[in-house]
């Protein structure tokens, strides 16, 4: 169990050497350029793998992820809005809002009725994402000239560039991610009970209703600081929880940190390839797919040994 | 029957006559950069059919308009019966398919450097019969770029010219904007990229700490360019040279035109003045 943990902080721990030191070139440009992106790297990937392993216990479904309840595509849309009039510095705040709005729609939808069903709920988060995605495709079919600013929100940006007020909203925002990823860690126990079916859930005294909710909206407003500030990056959420269930068994309590540790370790990694892999910078998004899915695929054969 | 035959007979005449071909003639262009050089060389009146875009000289504003540069309505032009439809080669292959399947003549035109654009208006000048017209232009056009390359800057400046903050994208020595920077003499702090129009990153523009900054695109301004994190030491930031589309009207030198020599110009009054 303690080794589990030393050995995931101490792959942290070289990655984030690795990418401070790969083409170093003076401190004035690690600290105002490498250490936001590298900062801004750890949070979307603790906060998709983190949360990707709590709305796959919430909605006991394997295959949920982060952006599964549809709030990915609402602060894409967001930004992308942002982008189109022109407003690039409130990007991240138009996704934010993007994604409070989607949390707000995919609820209301899923507890009319007065009970918040995880079918109605993931039901109501594919459906809203699909619209979404239609609208975004029409935005795209429309202005064809920032095609480019489209992709980089659906393929992950990491690169983005922060102005100086922006760059303590950022601060910030990782505070505050930080605390909701605490948050949901704090809900392990309740999370682990959960799994054994909400009915039992419920007669052992965990109030399901209002615990499913609660997640549900610390883990998508965490998605929507993620998307607005780094686009959509498919993957990390989904296979990363899961790539940890192999190492430990099925407890929440060590899922969920590890998950949050991988997924920083996971990103980062993705992101120095993206980086530097090629002359052209690579959208990030692409790099997550390219190398998780083989991986992933490899840990599930020599499992089934 | 005989009734019959009179019918199918006189039905086939009317086919017949629908089928027969009205004469072509006109010109539709869905590039504005090679409206604007028809335009120069053989005046408006061959033009029938213009995208949005195309919106110099004034003139082609009263024109027929068949969309905009990427998505032209192909019925629209079809209807216009033109002899020829100029596109542009970029992102207009695929228009430039789809008219070839309906029987229209097309002619595609991408010029890359400003020796390509003399040989468009080359072309053009042969399509609109206007070829003295065009060969006047070019040697017109020569003689001011001749000059151009003759000024030397005592303080050669490094400009980084931004098209696009998100992801942040420059151009190469080998791009139209590039030739036109250089011909301004200034010096392009991204002379060799993958591609003519690529991104680059972040950290290479702060340590290449260009002198000029030109952005090209609508919708930043100065204010943001200088709050960006890290960039206040580029000395374009802190002797506050950094110029946006108000400044230089990018239709200047992001089309490959005559007016390029006014844009040459511009970009070296805000470069070295």
């Amino acid at each position: 169990m303690n080794r589990r943990f030393s050995l995931a902080i101490l792959l942290f721990i070289v990655l984030v050497v690795v990418y401070s030191a790969i083409n170093y070139t003076n401190s004035y440009i690690y600290l105002n350029v490498r250490l936001p992106r590298l900062l801004l790297t750890i949070l979307v990937g603790m906060i998709l793998s983190g949360t990707g392993s709590v709305f796959q216990i919430l909605l006991n479904n394997p295959l949920a992820e982060p952006y599964i309840l549809g709030v990915s595509s609402g602060a894409a849309l967001g930004s992308i809005i942002a982008g189109l009039v022109g407003a690039y510095i409130f990007s991240p705040l138009f996704g934010f809002m993007g994604a409070l709005l989607s949390i707000v729609i995919v609820w209301a939808l899923s507890s009319r009725g007065g009970y918040l069903d995880k079918t109605k709920l993931l039901f109501s988060g594919i459906i809203l994402g699909m619209f979404i995605s239609a609208i975004i495709s029409f935005l795209m079919y429309i202005f064809q000239k920032d095609v480019g600013l489209i992709l980089q929100v659906l393929m992950g940006n990491l690169g983005h560039i922060f102005n100086k007020t922006e760059w303590y909203i950022f601060l910030f925002s990782f505070a505050i991610s930080i605390f909701f990823l605490v948050y949901l860690y704090s809900q392990s126990n309740a999370l682990n009970i959960l799994t054994t079916g909400d009915d039992a859930a419920q007669s052992i005294g965990v109030d399901v209703k209002k615990l499913r909710l609660k997640v549900f909206i610390v883990g998508s407003i965490l998605t929507g600081v993620s998307v607005a500030y780094a686009g959509i990056i498919g993957f990390i959420g989904l296979i990363i929880p899961h790539f940890v269930r192999l190492l430990v068994n099925a407890d929440q309590k060590k899922v969920f940190p590890l998950s949050v540790i991988y997924g920083a370790s996971f990103l980062m990694l993705c992101d120095l390839l993206a980086f530097n892999l090629t002359v052209i910078e690579l959208p990030v998004g692409i790099i997550t797919s390219f190398i998780g899915c083989p991986v992933f695929i490899y840990l599930l054969l020599i499992r089934k040994k | 029957m005989k009734k019959t035959f009179l019918i199918i007979f006189l039905l086939s005449l009317v086919i017949m006559a629908c089928q027969q071909e009205l004469p072509k003639n006109g010109i539709v262009v869905i590039s504005p950069e090679l409206a604007e050089i028809i335009v120069k060389i053989a005046g408006d009146g061959q033009i029938i059919g213009v995208t949005e875009e195309c919106n110099f000289p004034q003139i082609l504003q009263f024109k027929e308009k068949v969309g905009n540069f990427g998505q032209v309505n192909l019925e629209k032009i079809a209807l216009l019966r033109p002899e020829y439809v100029i596109t542009s080669s970029l992102e207009q292959e695929g228009v430039a398919k789809d008219l070839e399947k309906l029987g229209i003549k097309v002619i595609s035109i991408y010029p890359k450097s400003i020796d390509e654009m003399f040989a468009a208006i080359t072309e053009l000048g042969i399509i609109t019969k206007t070829e003295k017209n065009a060969e006047k232009l070019i040697s017109e056009l020569k003689e001011d770029i001749d000059e151009l390359k003759n000024y030397q800057p005592k303080n050669p400046k490094k400009v980084f010219v931004e098209i696009y903050n998100d992801p942040i994208m420059s151009v190469s020595a080998e791009s139209y904007i590039g030739s036109l920077v250089e011909l301004a003499g200034g010096i392009n702090i991204f002379p060799v990229l993958e591609r003519d129009y690529s991104r680059v990153k972040n950290e290479s523009i702060i340590l290449a700490n260009p002198d000029v900054i030109i952005t090209t695109y609508p919708g930043i301004d100065k204010d943001t360019i200088k709050n960006r994190k890290g960039w206040e030491h580029i000395n374009a930031v802190k002797n506050n040279e950094i110029y946006t589309i108000e400044d230089v009207n990018p239709d200047l030198i992001v089309r490959a035109t005559p007016r390029n020599i006014e844009g040459v110009k511009l970009l070296r009054s805000v470069i070295y003045e």
